[in-house]
């Protein structure tokens, strides 16, 4: 099993109603790497349309390639310009590593657990 | 060789031999980390993703715990440890969507050199010190906690 997800790249996406506001999240299952950075990118910008504020869970992901990072750091921008925000849901031991040794931690904000993601759009108004 | 599924094998490959070198598994990744983004340098700008191409990865055990990954191509010659690494935190400000393998590759390693070879085509050296890869490893952590 831990091989086939070496090559390959799981997804499931949903829209989430939270405090009156929709969120998109995706969940990624498997490796981003050159072979699966295309679908890794198609998905995240096909739920990013789906809403501005969109939830990236990476707590099954087990590698994340310089290129998915600079994809995950392109969709923050956009998400951004849009009036929302890109977060990540617990990434893998190695993937938090990979983010933080890429320095692109300090511009992606992460969390443990999707209610605490989601905790500040309480106050906003929908 | 280049072309779909390279890379792919490439990783499969790794996965296996890395353990009989490297033991932790965080270590091992990022020891990955730099070959697979070495290789994906030399499949996307070396050989512009033509399939069919050559792609050699030799491993070998050194003393004191540090092993040499040689990457050997049949690409126009490129030494790319005479190209400047682009400043990881300037680009993750940036929020560039390139331009960060070359300088995780020398984060990662000890060495890298580059040899031309005769007939044409590159022989890129990295080489790792386990040690090395264990700072790295614990000064995540540190910073994590």
């Amino acid at each position: 099993m831990r091989r086939d997800l070496d090559n390959h790249l799981i997804s499931m996406s949903r829209l989430r109603l939270y405090r009156g506001r929709e969120v998109s999240c995706v969940r990624f299952r498997g490796s981003v790497r050159k072979l699966t950075e295309e679908s890794f990118r198609e998905r995240l910008v096909e739920s990013g349309r789906r809403a501005p504020h969109l939830l990236v869970d990476l707590s099954e992901v087990e590698y994340l390639c310089s290129s998915g990072l600079g994809i995950l750091l392109e969709q923050s921008a956009v998400q951004e310009r849009h009036g929302g925000w890109l977060r990540l849901i617990s990434p893998s031991r190695t993937v938090s590593m990979i983010l933080r040794l890429s320095g692109a931690a300090a511009s992606l904000a992460w969390f443990s657990a999707e209610d605490e993601a989601l905790d500040d759009l309480r106050g906003l108004a929908a | 060789m280049s072309g779909p599924g390279a890379l792919g094998r490439l990783v499969t490959h790794m996965r296996e031999i890395l353990p009989s070198l490297i033991r932790k598994p965080e270590e091992r990744a990022l020891a990955l980390l730099a070959v697979e983004e070495a290789a994906v340098n030399i499949l996307e700008h070396g050989y512009q993703n033509e399939a069919g191409r050559p792609l050699t990865i030799r491993l070998f055990a050194l003393e004191d715990d540090r092993f040499q990954v040689t990457l050997r191509d049949r690409a126009p010659l490129a030494d790319v440890t005479r190209i400047a690494p682009g400043d990881l935190k300037e680009l993750a400000r940036r929020r560039a969507s390139r331009g960060r393998g070359l300088a995780l590759m020398r984060l990662l390693t000890m060495t890298m050199m580059h040899r031309p070879r005769p007939g044409g085509g590159n022989d890129l050296v990295l080489v790792f010190d386990s040690s090395h890869l264990t700072r790295v490893v614990e000064e995540h952590f540190r910073n994590a906690a």
